[in-house]
């Protein structure tokens, strides 16, 4: 009779083996399921007095989140303020703002790469992400307009 | 030779012999699991380890949802603001607790007092950097990973971001979530 208790038998690794199996794929479909982050650079504001000569040859855009919708102000070389973009229905209207500012950027050849995009206490983040990717590109990713966005401090009404 | 003994050896009883040390030599006696859980382990603890340590571990709740973007830019680790509808944190610590998104109404009523907090707990995470940069650690580089939830007010996320420029925090980069 084998009976005994003192026989050396191997360890049964199978359960532990299915275990580990289980985990893994737990590890992979959660990781699946986690949500795709992504980040959107912001460059910080400039301090200080105006630059050189070389920067009052360029042409500065900012991009005022108003109430009734956008207003584009360009300013350096190329002073003004286009027709203000109003909100389509109670959003604003980012495709528009893309097509006015893809038309600014073929009409103005000193333009800098950087825009300005400022905001009141109504506007939440999201519109404001909205509208950086208005700025940022030319519907995808993939087709950049401009490089730079700088957020500018609250517009006081 | 004894009659009734067996032969001593006969063409059969070689082949036989063969037949039978050939079969015991390729035997497949039983899997060896040894090594494939180690495999397995190593596997699995990569994958916690990669889990663990990836920037866009972050937490969500509710009240902080990141704004939705179309942007591929990926993410690089560095300080962590997150700005919640309740409260923000720097790097996982408390520092101000907010109402709708906002500092308490007493609090707000001094612009520099409400959000003091935010920047003395910004300034020792950059000393703190810096010092550990002292000791031959990475050196500071300036970046701030601001998480806010999409329905943060504009005020509140520049007054965050305000207040980590004055704590030579240069580089701001907005986490959102891909559309």
């Amino acid at each position: 009779m084998s009976g005994g208790g003192g026989g050396q038998e191997d360890l049964n690794l199978v359960p532990y083996l299915d275990i580990m199996v289980n985990l893994i794929m737990f590890m992979i479909v959660v990781t699946a399921y986690i949500v795709e982050l992504k980040e959107a650079p912001v460059l910080p504001p400039a301090y200080g007095g105006g630059g050189g000569a070389g920067d009052q040859q360029k042409a500065y855009l900012t991009v005022a989140m108003a109430d009734q919708g956008y207003v584009i102000i360009a300013g350096g070389a190329a002073e003004g303020t286009e027709a203000p973009i109003p909100k389509a229905g109670n959003e604003y209207d980012t495709k528009a703002l893309t097509i006015k500012l893809k038309e600014l950027k073929a009409a103005l050849p000193n333009l800098s790469e950087s825009v300005v995009i400022t905001a009141g206490t109504t506007q939440n983040y999201s519109e404001v992400m909205a509208t950086m990717d208005a700025v940022r590109f030319d519907g995808v990713a993939t087709k950049p307009l401009f490089t730079g966005v700088t957020l500018a401090s609250v517009v006081q009404r | 030779m004894v009659e009734g003994a067996p032969p001593e050896t006969s063409d059969d009883e070689l082949l036989l012999r063969r037949r039978k040390r050939a079969k015991l030599g390729s035997a497949i006696e039983g899997l060896n699991l040894t090594a494939m859980m180690d495999v397995m382990t190593i596997l699995l603890v990569y994958l916690i380890k990669q889990y663990a340590s990836a920037p866009e571990n972050i937490q969500f709740a509710e009240d902080l949802k990141p704004p939705a973007s179309i942007t591929s830019d990926k993410l690089v680790p560095g300080v962590r603001v997150l700005l919640s509808r309740s409260a923000i944190l720097v790097d996982d610590k408390l520092v101000l607790s907010l109402q709708d998104g906002r500092p308490p109404p007493d609090e707000a009523s001094g612009e520099v007092s409400a959000w003091a907090p935010v920047g003395a707990a910004l300034g020792t995470r950059r000393e703190t950097i810096q010092r550990i940069a002292d000791g031959g650690g990475l050196p500071f580089d300036g970046s701030l990973m601001v998480v806010a939830d999409e329905d943060t007010p504009y005020d509140v996320l520049y007054s965050v971001l305000y207040v980590a420029g004055k704590e030579q925090f240069t580089t701001f980069r907005l986490i959102t979530r891909r559309k």
